[in-house]
C-alpha cells in the first residue's frame, strides 16, 4: 500500500543511479508524443499569417525538456523546503507585473526581466501546488479527520492569493485554474463533507457577487457561451468560428495544411488558445481521438505516480501536476468545442507559448522526481 | 504518534484515487463526446458554415456585344473605363477622413454626402463613382489618398452618339440593358459569365480563386441590325429639320424594304445621344412606343378594304355631298366641296365625305376587319419593349364608322402605319417589320440567329394592292401630297393631318399631327417611308409638313440601293397649272360636328362676314377656343398672354380666315 512510509520525515536520499532506474519513461513518451504533435500542428497553424512559430516552440520545448530533466534528478526536498520561498517570489512577481507590467490588449501579463518576456501567472501554478503540497505535508497528519471550515483558511488563502492577483491583471483562464488546482488539492486532502457543501454554498454566492465585478468581455464571454448564435460576428465569433472548424473537420479531417479557417485566418489566436480546433480541423474526429486518448494516458500515468508516492509532498506534489495538466486540457477543448465558455487557456504542450511550455515541462519534471522515487515493495 | 495508515486512510485513499481518476475520464470523455457530436453528427451543417463563409462566387461578365447596322459599323461597343472605389479601413482616420472625401468628391464630381455615407455604410468597399474618364482618373491618382481604389470595367461607348439613340437605348451600371435594343438582344449581347469561386479570408479579403471554374465563356455576341447607318443619318437630319422648321414638339420617321419588313431606318426627333442621357425620357422610342390618332392616312386602308371586298369599283362616282354630309346628329365636312368623284380624287384630295361614303358601304364588320387584317390593334412584335398596340374597336354607330374611315377614333404607331403602308407595297402581304439582322458569335464568327422575312398575313389581294398603287401616286401627281414628288422615280404615299384629341374633351382646334407615309418606285416598290410631325406650327399639312421629308428619304434610299429611275429627272412632269385642289388638306374646323353647332355655324355664315373677336389678354388656350368658335383659324407666336392681333378685332372677314395672334408673358 502507498504511504507506508513515514509521514513528516523524508527517507534518506537515494543514490540517484538507482532513481534514474525508475524514470518513469512512459510519461516521458507521452509528454515526447504530445510535443511533437504539437510542433507538427502549429508548422501548419503558422503557414497563414504569422511567423513559423514552430521553430521557437522547438526551442521552448527543448529548454523545458533540459528544466525538467534538471528538476527531475533534483532531491526534491529542495523543493519541499524550497516551496515558500519560491511562493513567496511568485507572489512578489505578480505584484511586480500588476505595477510594471507590459501593457498587451488591455491585460498586464507580461513582466520582463532582462532579455526574457514571461507571465509570473504561469509560474504561479507550479509555486501554489508546491507551497499546498508543502503545507499538507505538515498539516495533514492532524487533521485525520478532515479540513473544516477554520482550518481550511489557510489553504484556501494560499490558492485565492495569487488567484486574484492573476484575476486583477486580468487572467481569468489562468486565475480558474490555479483555483481548480489548488481546489482539486484541497479535496484531496480531504474536506468534511459539511464544510464542502457550505464552500460550495459561498462559492455559488461569491460567484453572483463577483458578477457585476468581471470585466464586460468577461461577462460577454459567460452570456455568449450560453447563446453563442446570438452574436455570431461579435462576442459569439470565436466560439461559432471554432466550433464551425471543429465541425468541418468531420470524420477525418482536411490534411495538414489543408484547414481553411485556418489557413484563411477565421480564428483569431488560433495558435495559442484556439490551437486544438486547428488540429481538430485538419485530423478530424481520429486526430481529436488520439489527442485525447493521449491527455487521459498522461493525466491516468500522473496520477498513479501519485498514488505511488512515497511520502505525502511527493503524492500532492503529482497530484497537483494531474490537475494542472487535466484542468488546462479539459477547460482548453470544452471550450473549442463549445462546452465551455471562452477563457483563455492554453492546451499544455499544444499552444504555442513558452511561459506555458517551461510550466508545463516544470510540472513533469516534478512528476518524474516524484515517479522515480516511488514506493516499490 | 506513529505515521501510519489504518484502514480507513487507506480506503479513503483509494476511494479519492479512484474518485479522481473517474474525474479525469469523465472530463476527457465530454469533450470526446461534444467532438463526436460536432464533428460526426453536424458535420454537414458545421462544413457548409464553413464553406459559405470562405467561399465567395464571383461571376465574371464577358465583354458585352457590339451592335453594329447592316454593313457592320459599329453603333455601339465596349470601351475599357476605370472605375473607382473606397475601402474605408484604409482611409485616413476621423479629423482628416472628411475631407479628403470631399476632395475625391470635387474631383470626381460627385455629391460628397452621398460618398460619406456610402463609406459610413460599408466596411471595406464603396463605390466612389464608376466609369470615369481618363483624366478624371489621372486627378483621383493625383491625390494620393490612401483607400482610394480603381477597377478596370467596360463602359458602353455609342461612337455615332445620336445615331438611332432611342432605337439602341442604354445600358445599366452592371453591364446590363435597360433600353432599346441593349434590353430587347440583353441575352445575346451579355454573353455567358464565368462563375469563379473566390476565396475569403477572416479580414474579408479576397484570397484566391479555386481551381476551375464553372460554366462556359461565351462572349457577348455581335448583334447586328437591319438598320442602314447611311439613311438613318439622312432620316434624322431631315426630320430634325422639319421639326425644327415647324417649331413642332417631336417627328418621327420610319423606312421599311417593303419585300422583306426590315426597318431601314427608325427615326425619332428630338435625337437623344445614349452617352450622355439627360432624362430616361427622352430615350423613348415614340415610332414604335407612342399610338396616336392617324386621320388620313388611314384612307388608303378603308378604300383598299373596300376595294378587295368589291364594296366599290376602282371607277365608281361616289357623291361628296358638295363638302357636307350628315350622318345621323352629325356632318362630315370636306374643305373643298366635292361632287360625283372617283376613289381616286377622293384620295388624292382626300375627302372625308368620300371615304366615310365608302366605308359605308363597306360596312362596320368589314372595315373592322380589314383594319385587322393589316395589323393594326396588335403588336408588330418588332421586339421593341413596350410596344404601342393601338386601338381599334369595331364601330358601333354610323358616324363612328364615317370618323374611323378617315382615321378618327382609332389609333396607331408610326410603324404599325408604315408596316401596313409595306403591305400595300408588297402586293398585299403584310409582313412582321424586324430589326435585328443577325447574332454572330465574335470569338469563330458562327452566326448564331440569323432572322428572316415573316409573312404575317395577307392584307389585299396583289391586284388590289395594285389598284392602291396607282390611286396612291395619283395623290402625289395631282393631290395632296404633290411635295412628295421624286427627282427619277414614281412616289405613291398618302398625306394625313389628324386633329390630335384634346385632353378637355373633343378635338384641338390647333394641335395637329401631320404625316405621310408612301413608297417609290410605284410600279415595284423598293422603299416605304412614314414621316410623322407632332403638334406642327405654322404649315401643319402634312402635305406640307412631312411630304418633304419623304422625298429626301425616299430619294437618298433608292439612290444608295441604285434602284434606276423611272423617267430621266429632267423630264419630270412639271407641277399641273394651278388648280381648284387645295395644297392643304381642310381641317379649319372639326370634320365632324354636331347638328347644333353645325346649325348655330350656318346661322353665323348667312350674316355674312365674321367679326374678329377682341383677345387681348387672354392666354393662348382661351384664345384659340373662341377663335374656333367663331370658325377662324389661329396661328401663334411667342407665349404667355395674347398682346396683339392681326386682323384687329372687329373686322369683318371671311369664315376660316387666320388671325395671327402675338403673345407675350404678362408683365
Amino acid at each position: 500500500m502507498a504511504l507506508d512510509v513515514p509521514l513528516g520525515r523524508l527517507p534518506s536520499g537515494t543514490p540517484s543511479g538507482r532513481a534514474f532506474a525508475r524514470f518513469p519513461w512512459h510519461i516521458a513518451f507521452l509528454v515526447m508524443a504530445i510535443s511533437a504533435i504539437g510542433i507538427w500542428n502549429l508548422a501548419s497553424a503558422s503557414r497563414s499569417a504569422h511567423a513559423p512559430v514552430w521553430i521557437s516552440q522547438t526551442w521552448w520545448m527543448a529548454g523545458g525538456s533540459a528544466l525538467a530533466l534538471a528538476i527531475a534528478l533534483l532531491d526534491y526536498r529542495t523543493f519541499l523546503r524550497a516551496a515558500y520561498v519560491f511562493y513567496g517570489g511568485v507572489v512578489v512577481l505578480l505584484l511586480g507585473v500588476l505595477v510594471k507590467g507590459r501593457l498587451v490588449m488591455g491585460a498586464r501579463r507580461w513582466l520582463t526581466v532582462g532579455p526574457v518576456n514571461f507571465q509570473p501567472s504561469e509560474l504561479a501554478k507550479i509555486a501554489v501546488l508546491l507551497a499546498l503540497a508543502r503545507y499538507f505535508h505538515y498539516d495533514l497528519e492532524k487533521r485525520r479527520d478532515g479540513y473544516g471550515l477554520l482550518s481550511l483558511i489557510l489553504p484556501m488563502g494560499i490558492t485565492l492569493l495569487p488567484a486574484m492577483l492573476i484575476l486583477k491583471e486580468p487572467d481569468l483562464g489562468t486565475a480558474l485554474i490555479v483555483v481548480a488546482v489548488g481546489a482539486t488539492m484541497i479535496l484531496f486532502a480531504k474536506v468534511k463533507w459539511r464544510t464542502l457543501a457550505l464552500v460550495g454554498c459561498v462559492g455559488l454566492a461569491g460567484a453572483a457577487f463577483a458578477w457585476p465585478h468581471l470585466k464586460p468581455y468577461q461577462r460577454k464571454r459567460v452570456e455568449t457561451f450560453l447563446n453563442p448564435a446570438g452574436d455570431s460576428l461579435g462576442a459569439g465569433y470565436h466560439a461559432t468560428q471554432s466550433m464551425i472548424a471543429v465541425g468541418s473537420g468531420q470524420a477525418l479531417g482536411k490534411g495538414w495544411g489543408q484547414g481553411t479557417q485556418t489557413l484563411l485566418s477565421f480564428l483569431p489566436e488560433q495558435h495559442t488558445d484556439f490551437i486544438f480546433s486547428v488540429w481538430a480541423e485538419e485530423h478530424g474526429f481520429a486526430g481529436c481521438a488520439v489527442l485525447i486518448l493521449l491527455y487521459f494516458l498522461l493525466t491516468a500515468a500522473a496520477l498513479t505516480v501519485a498514488g505511488n508516492a512515497r511520502e505525502r509532498f511527493g503524492h500532492f506534489v503529482a497530484v497537483g501536476v494531474t490537475a494542472m495538466i487535466f484542468w488546462h486540457a479539459f477547460i482548453n477543448m470544452g471550450m473549442v468545442t463549445g462546452v465551455l465558455p471562452v477563457v483563455g487557456v492554453t492546451l499544455p504542450l499544444m499552444s504555442y507559448g513558452g511561459s506555458s511550455v517551461i510550466a508545463v515541462y516544470f510540472g513533469i519534471g516534478l512528476l518524474a522526481n516524484v515517479g522515480m522515487r516511488r514506493f516499490v515493495n | 504518534m506513529r505515521a501510519g495508515i489504518d484502514s480507513e486512510a487507506a480506503r479513503w485513499i483509494a476511494f479519492r484515487m479512484a474518485g479522481v481518476a473517474g474525474l479525469l475520464a469523465a472530463g476527457l470523455a465530454v469533450v470526446a463526446g461534444r467532438a463526436v457530436q460536432l464533428q460526426v453528427v453536424q458535420q454537414d451543417h458545421l462544413g457548409s458554415m464553413a464553406r459559405d463563409q470562405y467561399v465567395r462566387p464571383i461571376e465574371l461578365k464577358p465583354r458585352r456585344g457590339l451592335v453594329t447596322d447592316r454593313n457592320g459599323a459599329t453603333l455601339a461597343a465596349d470601351v475599357q473605363a476605370e472605375s473607382v472605389f473606397v475601402d474605408p479601413k484604409e482611409l485616413p482616420p476621423a479629423p482628416a477622413r472628411e475631407p479628403a472625401l470631399a476632395r475625391l468628391a470635387r474631383v470626381l464630381s460627385i455629391d460628397p454626402a452621398g460618398l460619406s455615407r456610402r463609406v459610413a455604410a460599408s466596411r471595406r468597399f464603396a463605390w466612389a463613382r464608376r466609369r470615369v474618364s481618363p483624366a478624371e482618373a489621372a486627378a483621383v491618382r493625383a491625390l494620393r489618398l490612401p483607400g482610394v481604389g480603381f477597377v478596370q470595367e467596360y463602359k458602353r461607348y455609342y461612337p455615332r452618339r445620336e445615331l438611332a439613340g432611342q432605337l439602341l437605348g442604354v445600358v445599366g451600371e452592371d453591364g446590363e440593358g435597360l433600353e432599346g435594343v441593349e434590353l430587347a438582344e440583353d441575352d445575346e449581347l451579355q454573353g455567358e459569365a464565368i462563375h469563379l469561386d473566390s476565396l475569403r479570408d477572416g479580414r474579408a479579403r479576397q484570397v484566391f480563386p479555386e481551381e476551375g471554374g464553372t460554366g462556359r465563356v461565351r462572349e457577348g455576341a455581335r448583334v447586328e441590325l437591319t438598320i442602314d447607318q447611311g439613311l438613318q443619318h439622312t432620316a434624322e437630319t431631315a426630320l430634325s429639320a422639319a421639326v425644327a422648321g415647324a417649331h413642332a414638339k417631336a417627328g418621327m420617321a420610319v423606312v421599311l424594304d417593303p419585300r422583306t419588313g426590315e426597318i431601314l431606318a427608325l427615326a425619332n426627333a428630338p435625337l437623344a445621344n445614349p452617352n450622355a442621357v439627360r432624362h430616361p425620357g427622352e430615350l423613348r422610342n415614340r415610332a414604335v412606343q407612342d399610338a396616336f390618332e392617324p386621320g388620313s392616312t388611314f384612307k388608303v386602308f378603308s378604300i383598299a378594304g373596300a376595294l378587295e371586298e368589291r364594296a366599290i369599283g376602282p371607277e365608281d362616282s361616289i357623291f361628296c355631298e358638295n363638302g357636307a354630309w350628315h350622318v345621323g346628329r352629325h356632318t362630315i365636312h370636306d374643305h373643298h366641296g366635292l361632287g360625283w368623284v372617283t376613289p381616286a380624287r377622293i384620295l388624292a384630295e382626300s375627302s372625308n365625305v368620300g371615304a366615310g361614303k365608302i366605308a359605308a358601304r363597306l360596312g362596320r364588320e368589314r372595315l373592322y376587319r380589314t383594319y385587322l387584317a393589316f395589323g393594326f390593334g396588335a403588336p408588330t412584335e418588332v421586339g421593341v419593349q413596350a410596344e404601342a398596340r393601338g386601338t381599334v374597336n369595331p364601330p358601333r354607330a354610323d358616324i363612328s364608322l364615317a370618323t374611323m374611315s378617315f382615321g378618327q377614333g382609332v389609333t396607331a404607331s408610326a410603324l404599325q402605319i408604315t408596316t401596313a403602308m409595306a403591305a400595300v407595297a408588297n402586293q398585299g402581304l403584310l409582313l412582321r417589320p424586324w430589326l435585328v439582322r443577325r447574332v454572330i458569335d465574335p470569338a469563330g464568327g458562327a452566326v448564331l440567329a440569323q432572322a428572316t422575312p415573316t409573312p404575317v398575313r395577307r392584307a389585299v389581294s396583289p391586284e388590289t394592292a395594285r389598284t392602291m398603287a396607282r390611286l396612291l401616286e395619283g395623290v402625289v401627281t395631282d393631290g395632296t401630297g404633290k411635295k412628295a414628288r421624286l427627282a427619277g422615280w414614281r412616289a405613291a404615299g398618302k398625306t394625313g393631318t389628324a386633329q390630335k384629341a384634346d385632353p378637355l374633351g373633343g378635338y384641338s382646334a390647333d394641335k395637329r399631327f401631320s404625316s405621310f407615309v408612301g413608297f417609290a418606285p410605284a410600279d415595284a416598290p423598293r422603299v416605304v417611308v412614314g414621316v410623322f410631325v407632332d403638334e406642327p406650327r405654322g404649315d401643319v399639312y402634312g402635305g406640307d409638313v412631312a411630304a418633304p421629308v419623304f422625298k429626301q428619304l425616299a430619294e437618298y434610299a433608292l439612290q444608295s440601293m441604285g434602284v434606276p429611275p423611272s423617267f430621266a429627272p429632267a423630264a419630270a412632269k412639271p407641277a399641273p397649272a394651278s388648280r381648284a385642289v387645295a395644297e392643304a388638306e381642310p381641317v379649319e374646323f372639326p370634320v365632324v360636328e354636331s347638328a347644333a353647332q353645325e346649325a348655330e355655324r350656318s346661322a353665323r355664315a348667312a350674316r355674312g362676314g365674321i367679326a374678329v373677336p377682341a383677345l387681348a389678354g387672354l392666354p393662348a388656350r382661351p384664345a384659340l377656343r373662341t377663335l374656333e368658335q367663331a370658325e377662324l383659324m389661329g396661328e401663334l407666336t411667342g407665349s404667355g398672354r395674347v398682346v396683339s392681333q392681326s386682323p384687329p378685332a372687329g373686322e369683318v372677314v371671311d369664315r376660316g380666315t387666320r388671325v395671327r395672334l402675338h403673345l407675350a408673358p404678362p408683365g
